[in-house]
Order: structure tokens, then C-alpha cells, then sequence
């Protein structure tokens, strides 16, 4: 199944690795992407980064008041987020790194930040 | 005795709408690989999953699962793969292989259906 586009972090990292091209279709842009997504997976995943593509997983929910958006912010108590929200968000987390999260980590993962611990401690993760 | 009770609803639009984003994974998370099986033929059956036949399977077993969840809480934490819904007599039933590793005796579950809402109860008993 191919990943959802999000513009804004999608147009981020192409810019970010094409400085002089121009990011006209979406056929260059989700190129761009892979591209990304394969030096980091060479390189290693830097943490600012898993932040930052948790943090947009979030921000693509909209029920998820961007301003209560934040590392700390706990799914359901602070974005109000329930559990079929969150298995969502389990889902989309396991389709942005490739990875696949079994039940019992899955239960542990509340909030952004315990997202990246998860992540972090995934070496198959990219 | 009573060990625990968890109820749990279900507006079937959200299900249905996650399970348009999510067609595959998220009916491997929910649902045990009979219930999958099962949950296929009733696909076939109604020409999709969004279909009201799968759809009330699945929200009937997201339903129970969480209310299964919601009646263990403290003393464990049941998974999705952890509870199977079966039917006996046109009635559900719930089917836990390790129960008595989780320290559950008898398990009771019932369905209530109203339009676009669900609602899953369960009951434990202690062995």
C-alpha cells in the first residue's frame, strides 16, 4: 500500500535535498522522498528527525489541535485522542518507518515522546 | 466472584472510515487469524468491507475486545490477538486461550446494535 502524501513534510525533505530544483509534481516529490528515506536508513535515523516525522503523523489527524501538538503531549489526555485514534496512529507510525509494532508495544506508546524511545530502540526502523 | 466488568461503544461510521485508510493492517491488529478468515467470507459475501455484514463483525469484535480489555485492567493487559468473539446459539461468546494464565474463570459478553452506534459489554469471573 503506498504511504499517504503529507505535503508539508514531503515538500520539507525535497527541498531540503534539492536545493536548485523546483518541486513541481508529485511524481518528483515523492522521489525526492525515497531518496530521504534511503540515506537515512544508511546513515541511521538522527533523532531530531523521528521527532519531527512523529510529530507530523500527529498533525495530520485532524481531530489533533495543532497547537496541543508536542513531544510530551499524552494521546489521549492532552490531543483527545481514543482508542481507535490511537491504533490509527500506531498504523500510520508503522507505515512512516516500515516497521511493524506488536500489541504489547503498541499498548505502551501514549504519547509522542514514547513513540521516538519505540522507534529509536527499532534498528529496522528507517 | 466477579473479577472485573468493561463495556465499551462504537460509532460504525469511524470504523468504517478507518478501515477505508487502513484496509489490511488494521484488520490484522483487531482481529485473530479465524475471526480474519471469517470476516473474508463475509466480505465476499456482502461485495466489500464496508459492507453493514463485516462491518458489524468487526465493530461487534473491536467492541468486545476493548471491553475485554477495559475488564482485566489492572490485573492484566489483554491484546487484540489475546480474545477471539465466537458465536454459540447466535450468541457471542469469548474464546481465551491462555485465560488461565490471565487468572480469568468464566467470561459473559453481550451486543447491543442501535443505527450507527455499538455497544460490547463483558463480564470475567475469577476461576
Amino acid at each position: 500500500m503506498f504511504r499517504a502524501i503529507r505535503p508539508t513534510s514531503t515538500l520539507y525533505r525535497a527541498s531540503a535535498l534539492y536545493k536548485n530544483a523546483a518541486v513541481s509534481s508529485p511524481a518528483r516529490v515523492s522521489m525526492a522522498m525515497n531518496f530521504a528515506r534511503m540515506y537515512s536508513a544508511g546513515a541511521g535515523l538522527a533523532r531530531s528527525d523521528v521527532e519531527k516525522r512523529v510529530l507530523d503523523i500527529l498533525a495530520g489527524f485532524n481531530k489533533v489541535d495543532a497547537k496541543k501538538i508536542s513531544l510530551k503531549a499524552n494521546f489521549n489526555a492532552d490531543l483527545g485522542l481514543d482508542s481507535l485514534d490511537t491504533v490509527e496512529v500506531v498504523m500510520a507510525i508503522e507505515e512512516e518507518f516500515s516497521i511493524e509494532i506488536p500489541d504489547k508495544d503498541a499498548d505502551e506508546i501514549k504519547s509522542a515522546e514514547q513513540a521516538v524511545e519505540y522507534i529509536s530502540k527499532r534498528d529496522d526502523a528507517h | 466472584m466477579i473479577l472485573g466488568i468493561g463495556v465499551d461503544i462504537l460509532h460504525l461510521p469511524r470504523l468504517k472510515g478507518l478501515l477505508s485508510r487502513r484496509p489490511d493492517r488494521f484488520l490484522t491488529r483487531i482481529l485473530t487469524e479465524v475471526e480474519q478468515k471469517e470476516f473474508k467470507v463475509l466480505q465476499q459475501q456482502a461485495g466489500g468491507a464496508d459492507q453493514e455484514g463485516p462491518l458489524r463483525y468487526l465493530g461487534a469484535r473491536w467492541a468486545l475486545k476493548e471491553a475485554s480489555y477495559k475488564a482485566l485492567y489492572p490485573h492484566h493487559k489483554l491484546t487484540w490477538q489475546d480474545v477471539t468473539v465466537a458465536k454459540q446459539d447466535g450468541k457471542p461468546t469469548l474464546v481465551i486461550p491462555e485465560k488461565e494464565r490471565f487468572g480469568i474463570g468464566k467470561s459473559h459478553c453481550s451486543v447491543s446494535h442501535d443505527g450507527e452506534y455499538l455497544v460490547g459489554q463483558v463480564l470475567f469471573e475469577s476461576p
